[in-house]
C-alpha cells in the first residue's frame, strides 16, 4: 500500500536551472535509491513504468527519487544548453540534495539507458553506496546516434526523396556547432562532442555484478529485452503510439512487473544490509 | 515559473505542475496528456506551450491522468483498450474534477481544455461533463474523430453457425490476417496509400453522410458544446506529403457551429506538433485564439468574465 502523503513533487535549484523531483518516501526506509532516467526521447515510453518500480521500492522500504534532467520534461532550462556533462552534474546535485535526507541510510544510484552510463560515472566518482544500472548505454554516441534515427525516419515520413539528408551529415552540422532538430528536441554541437567523450568504464561495461575495487561498493549490470516493454522502448509499442488509420496493433501499455521487479528490490535491501553492517563496524 | 502540485482523485494521487502567470485576465489553461505520454508530451511541447502562456498572463496547468506518467492509478495493458477507454470518455470525469479543482484553488473565471490527439477528445468529453468545471474554450490538437480499434479483433465463435457464416467469417479472418501482415511490411505507407486512391475512386459514400467507424458520442458531444456557445479552436496538423484524404469531420461539425470553431491548419509538421516549427505554429494559434476569447462569449449559465 502506497502511502499518498509521502509522495511529493519538488523543485530543487541546480546550476541555474530548476530540477523536478519526485520523491517515493518510505516510513522507515532501510535504503534510498536515486532513479537516473534515460534519454529525454526514451522517457515518453518509459515514465510510467519508471514510476510504479519507483513505487514498488517504496513498498518494499526503500525510499526513491526520480528526476528530470535540466532542459527536459519538468525541469526549467533550454534543451540546446544541455549536455550529457550537465546531466551528469544534475546527478551529482540530486546526490547533494539526497545526503541530507538519507539519516544515514545506504543510497544507491540506479539508471536506465543513458541513466545507467551517468549513474556509473557519478558511482566511479565516489557517489552512492551502491550502482544498479538497467540496459546502460555504452557510450554517449550510442545514444545519440539511435536518437538520430528518429530524425532519419521522420525525414523519410516528411521530406521527398531529394531533400532527405544522410546521417552523416547530421552529424557533421552538429559537428560545425549547427542545431539539428530531433524529436521535439534541438541537439546543439555540445551535446554532441559531449557524447564523444563519455564511455563506461570498462569494470562496469558487461553484465554481470561486483564490487567496486577501493572501496567494497556493490554494483550490478544488467540487460533487458523486450519483454521489459514499456520500460524499454519496442518496436511493436513505437506502432501501436502511433497507428495509421483506426487499426491499432497490439502492444502492451502497462505490465505487471512484480516478478521483474522483487529480486532487483531484494538486491539492493540485501546489499544495503551489508553497506549498513560494514559501517557500524567501522 | 512552475511548481510542482498534486491532486487528489478517487483515492489517487495525480501529480502535475502549475506555469503561474505574473498578472493574469482570469483564463486559466489546462492541457490533457496526449494519449499515453506523460504531462510534457513529445518534445516537452505541452511544457514550453505553458510556459509561453503564462508569460501572456494565462496560467496554465498540465496533470498526468491516473497510471499515465508520475500519477497513481493503472492504465489497460494494451494501448488498444486505452484508446477504447479515452474515446468512451473514460477519462472525462477526472478531467472535469481536475479543471474545477484548478478553478477554485487558482480563483479562475474559466478554464480552456487542451489536448492533443486522445487529450482533446477527453477535453471535449470533459467539457460536456462540466460539473462547474467553467468550461470556456477547447484547444483541439490533431483530434481524431473516428475510433481505434484492434488490429486483432476476438474470433467469432464459429460452433452452430451454418456453412455460408463460416465461409464468410474464414474470408474476414483472412483479410485482416492479411491487413496486418501488410501493417507490418516496410512499404505499408505506399500500399496504404494505394490502397485509399483505390477507394476514393470506388467510394459510393453520401456526401455529407458520416463514415460507418465515426466516433459519433464525440461528435454529438461537440456540436452539443459548440450549440451552448463554447468556443473552440480545432488545430490540424498537414505533412508536407499528403496523406490519404479522408472524411472532412471539422467542415461536418463546422457547417453546424459557425463562427464558434475555428481552424488553424499548419503545414509541414505532424501529429505531435515537433517538427518543421509546429511547435511555434501551435503557440501562434492558440496564443491568437485566447485573444478571441472576450466577455459574453462564455457558455450559457456559464461564468461570466
Amino acid at each position: 500500500m502506497i502511502k499518498s502523503e509521502l509522495e511529493k513533487g519538488r523543485y530543487l535549484e541546480l546550476g541555474g536551472e530548476r530540477v523536478y523531483t519526485l520523491s517515493f518516501g518510505a516510513e522507515a526506509p532501510a535504503a534510498w535509491v536515486l532513479l537516473c532516467g534515460p534519454f529525454p526521447t526514451d522517457r515518453l515510453y518509459s515514465l510510467a513504468a519508471w514510476v510504479k518500480w519507483a513505487r514498488y521500492l517504496a513498498g518494499r522500504d526503500i525510499a526513491a527519487v526520480r528526476f528530470d534532467y535540466s532542459g527536459t520534461g519538468e525541469s526549467t532550462g533550454r534543451f540546446p544548453d544541455m549536455d550529457f556533462d550537465r546531466w551528469r552534474r544534475d546527478i551529482e546535485g540530486v546526490c547533494d540534495w539526497l545526503a541530507g535526507q538519507t539519516k544515514g541510510r545506504p543510497l544507491f544510484l540506479h539508471g536506465l539507458g543513458m541513466g545507467g552510463l551517468l549513474a556509473q560515472k557519478a558511482f566511479a566518482a565516489g557517489l552512492g553506496d551502491g550502482l544498479l544500472m538497467w540496459s546502460p548505454s555504452p557510450n554517449g554516441l550510442e545514444i545519440l546516434k539511435q536518437g538520430l534515427m528518429i530524425r532519419l525516419s521522420m525525414d523519410m515520413l516528411l521530406c521527398r526523396a531529394a531533400d532527405r539528408k544522410p546521417a552523416n551529415e547530421y552529424i557533421q552540422d552538429l559537428k560545425s556547432g549547427r542545431q539539428v532538430q530531433i524529436d521535439g528536441y534541438s541537439w546543439s554541437g555540445a551535446l554532441w562532442t559531449s557524447g564523444e567523450r563519455l564511455f563506461m568504464d570498462k569494470p562496469y561495461a558487461s553484465p554481470g555484478e561486483g564490487v567496486e575495487g577501493g572501496s567494497g561498493r556493490p554494483w550490478r549490470h544488467v540487460v533487458l529485452d523486450d519483454r521489459a516493454s514499456p520500460l524499454v522502448k519496442s518496436q511493436s509499442m513505437l506502432r501501436a503510439m502511433n497507428p495509421r488509420a483506426a487499426v491499432v496493433p497490439s502492444a502492451p501499455l502497462s505490465r505487471d512487473f512484480r516478478g521483474f521487479f522483487e529480486p532487483h528490490a531484494a538486491w539492493i535491501l540485501e546489499k544495503a544490509q551489508g553497506t549498513s553492517n560494514a559501517n557500524r563496524h567501522a | 515559473m512552475r511548481d510542482a502540485i498534486t491532486l487528489s482523485w478517487d483515492g489517487l494521487r495525480l501529480h502535475g505542475t502549475a506555469h503561474l502567470a505574473p498578472s493574469g485576465n482570469g483564463i486559466g489553461i489546462m492541457f490533457i496528456n496526449s494519449g499515453s505520454l506523460p504531462r510534457s508530451s513529445r518534445g516537452d511541447l505541452y511544457a514550453h506551450l505553458a510556459d509561453s502562456l503564462a508569460e501572456q498572463g494565462y496560467p496554465s496547468f498540465r496533470f498526468d491522468l491516473p497510471g499515465l506518467g508520475d500519477s497513481q492509478g493503472e492504465v489497460p495493458q494494451e494501448f488498444v483498450e486505452f484508446y477504447r477507454l479515452v474515446q468512451e470518455s473514460a477519462y472525462a470525469g477526472c478531467a472535469a474534477a481536475m479543471a474545477r479543482e484548478l478553478r477554485r484553488t487558482y480563483g479562475l473565471q474559466g478554464i480552456v481544455l487542451a489536448g492533443i490527439c486522445g487529450g482533446a477528445q477527453t477535453s471535449v468529453f470533459a467539457a460536456a461533463k462540466d460539473h462547474g468545471a467553467g468550461v470556456t474554450g477547447l484547444v483541439l490538437l490533431d483530434m481524431p474523430f473516428f475510433l481505434y480499434r484492434s488490429s486483432n479483433p476476438p474470433a467469432p465463435k464459429k460452433a452452430g453457425l451454418p456453412l455460408r457464416k463460416r465461409v464468410l467469417a474464414g474470408i474476414a479472418g483472412a483479410k485482416l490476417r492479411i491487413r496486418d501482415w501488410v501493417l507490418s511490411q516496410k512499404w505499408e505507407p505506399v500500399a496504404t496509400k494505394a490502397y485509399y486512391r483505390m477507394k476514393k475512386m470506388t467510394s459510393r459514400t453520401k456526401a455529407g453522410a458520416l463514415p460507418p467507424n465515426s466516433n459519433q458520442v464525440l461528435i454529438k458531444a461537440l456540436s452539443g458544446l459548440l450549440d451552448q456557445g463554447v468556443a473552440a479552436l480545432m488545430v490540424t496538423a498537414h505533412p508536407p506529403i499528403p496523406e490519404p484524404q479522408t472524411f472532412d469531420y471539422i467542415g461536418y461539425v463546422a457547417a453546424r457551429a459557425g463562427e464558434r470553431l475555428q481552424h488553424a491548419k499548419i503545414q509541414g509538421t505532424t501529429h505531435s506538433f515537433v517538427e518543421k516549427g509546429g511547435a511555434e505554429a501551435v503557440l501562434d494559434a492558440i496564443a491568437g485564439w485566447l485573444k478571441t476569447l472576450t466577455p459574453g462569449r462564455s457558455r450559457a449559465g456559464g461564468p461570466s468574465f
